[in-house]
Order: C-alpha cells, then sequence, then structure tokens
C-alpha cells in the first residue's frame, strides 16, 4: 500500500508540476494559435502591485487571455492580431511582436524538474538514509 | 537514528524546495511562499489527524486515507484559493505550487507512517527493510490489547505540527510580505 501511495503521489507531483510549465508557457501566447482583434486590456492588481499584476487581453472572440506583461504593455485596442501556434512573432496589423518566454516560464523549466528530483528523493528517502548511515559506520 | 531520520526528513525535503525556488525564481517570492504554505498546512492537519488516530482501531486505516486526504487538502487549496485569497483572478500557479507542496508533505506523511504503523523497531531496521506482511498483519488482525499510544509517537505528531506551524509562517510570509 506504501508504495502504491508514493507512487501515485509522485505522478499528481508530476502533473502539478507540468501544470505549472504549461501555465506560465500559456502566458507568453508562444504556444497558442491566434486571428483575431484586441477587443480590450485590463490590468487587475494582486498582493504586490507592479510586481504580481494579472494582465488580460479579450479579443473580438470573446475569449480573455491571461499573458505576460511584456506582451500587453505592446497591444493596443482595435489592433488585429494573428500568430501560428509555436511561432514566436505576433503580427500586429502592419508590424511584428517578437515573442519570448517570461522569467517565470524560464524559473520553472528548471524549478520544475529539479524539485521533481526532490521528491524522487524523497520516495526512496529510507533507502537513501541507509547507505548514508552505513557509509558513516564505515 | 530514528530520530535523525525524522528529523532530516520532516526539515530537510521542503527546504531543498524551497532553495529550488528562490534561486531560479527569486524575483516572484510569491511562488516559493505558496508551496512552503501547502507544505505546512497539510503537514499540520496530517499530524493532527495521525495524532487523533494512533492508538484506535482507526490507526490501521491510515495507509489507506494518505492519498484521498492529500486530494482533500488539494481541494480545500482550491476553495480558498478561489474564495478569500482571489484577488485579481484564481492564479493557476499559485494553486500548482500550493498543492505541489500538500504532495510533497504526503510522501514525507506516509514515510513516518510506515515508520510508525509496522513498528520496525530495531534502530537498524528502516522501513524498506520491513516485511511486506507486516502491514497485511497489521490491517487483518485486531489491534494488541497493548496497543497503546506511546509517548514517542505523540510527541513526533506533535514536532510535526510545530515544524507545520514554522513552515506555513514563512510561506505566509513569502507569500505576502
Amino acid at each position: 500500500m506504501r508504495s502504491l501511495n508514493l507512487l501515485m503521489l509522485t505522478g499528481l507531483f508530476v502533473v502539478l508540476g507540468l501544470g505549472n510549465i504549461i501555465v506560465t508557457a500559456n502566458r507568453s501566447l508562444i504556444p497558442q494559435t491566434i486571428d483575431a482583434e484586441v477587443a480590450l486590456l485590463d490590468i487587475k492588481r494582486e498582493k504586490h502591485p507592479g510586481i504580481d499584476d494579472v494582465h488580460f487581453v479579450t479579443l473580438s472572440t470573446g475569449e480573455t487571455l491571461h499573458v505576460d506583461k511584456a506582451i500587453a504593455e505592446e497591444l493596443q485596442v482595435g489592433m488585429p492580431i494573428r500568430k501560428q501556434a509555436w511561432e514566436k512573432e505576433l503580427v500586429t496589423g502592419d508590424e511584428h511582436l517578437s515573442l519570448e518566454y517570461s522569467k517565470d516560464f524560464l524559473g520553472m523549466t528548471w524549478v520544475m524538474p529539479l524539485s521533481f528530483l526532490v521528491a524522487l528523493a524523497v520516495l526512496i528517502w529510507p533507502r537513501l538514509w541507509l547507505i548514508a548511515t552505513r557509509t558513516k559506520k564505515i | 537514528m530514528r530520530e535523525q531520520y525524522l528529523t532530516t526528513l520532516f526539515w530537510i525535503p521542503p527546504l531543498v524546495v524551497l532553495g529550488i525556488f528562490e534561486l531560479f525564481l527569486g524575483h516572484r517570492h510569491d511562488y516559493s511562499g505558496h508551496y512552503l504554505a501547502g507544505y505546512g498546512a497539510t503537514f499540520i492537519a496530517a499530524m493532527l489527524g495521525v495524532r487523533i488516530a494512533i492508538g484506535t482501531p482507526a490507526e490501521r486505516l491510515l495507509h489507506y486515507l494518505v492519498v484521498p486526504f492529500c486530494l482533500a487538502c488539494i481541494c480545500g487549496g482550491i476553495i480558498t484559493e478561489a474564495t478569500i485569497f482571489r484577488l485579481a483572478k484564481f492564479d493557476e500557479v499559485d494553486f500548482f505550487n500550493q498543492s505541489l507542496g500538500a504532495v510533497l508533505a504526503m510522501m514525507i506523511v506516509q514515510h513516518f507512517l510506515t515508520l510508525l504503523l509496522d513498528k520496525t523497531g530495531s534502530e537498524n531496521e528502516l522501513p524498506d527493510n520491513a516485511d511486506s506482511t507486516l502491514e497485511k498483519q497489521n490491517l487483518t488482525s485486531k489491534p494488541p490489547k497493548d496497543c497503546k499510544v506511546t509517548n514517542a509517537s505523540v510527541r513526533w505528531c506533535d514536532g510535526g505540527i510545530i515544524i507545520g506551524v514554522i513552515y506555513l509562517g514563512i510561506g505566509g510570509v513569502l507569500a505576502f510580505a
């Protein structure tokens, strides 16, 4: 039972870690396909104004996207925007806006795999402990 | 030996993950705050539950409750994130981070339960060396009449609750400061 529990918890850890990476990647718009006009731009404040503000872009299709600050600052209401999935360029009328992954996403690509390694260490903690203590005795 | 084993198990893994968060996402202390708060809150709740259950017939069910309890804590996190902590929106990243903390806490609680319930008495016998049939015997047999709440078990639960409070406090400070 204990092994099954630990395996299920490790699986859950992986799912949550992937969720973090996917959500932060989506905020860069890079994975998304877009062909619409900007209908509304909105900033909502969080706990730390200026640091963790939430930038929303509502499209003419009715879809509302949570985007990185760097992207929201380049957009204007009424601006047509277009891109294919995984393209790193957003066509805004006649101009092309380069898209980059945010510091949050880049951080997550390190933090999640390394945290997973810690979870794996916890998974085999009793064995690690035995090895460590036996080595110490020798 | 057992003291050192449990002390390192309770303290070290969350601290290492906190260090990783701060190293790579140091510009967002709220991320590490949510992770640590999730760890602390889940650890407090789980240790409180174990403390209540040890020495009672419910003790034998604890292994079966680890994953459901973890999911319940994650659901609790969804509710708090969607209600009292909802400022701009339901932040998925905050939710994922606090849930990661909850999962790590329950992995550690699982090891604690293994040590507690399988009763591997010798200092050199840690859980993975324990006979797996012991677990089945624990589940099928009636609790022995001399199955008393040991002072050591309760002490470790109390210690776990204190560790949880400390991590929850640090997490709260990081998330809101």
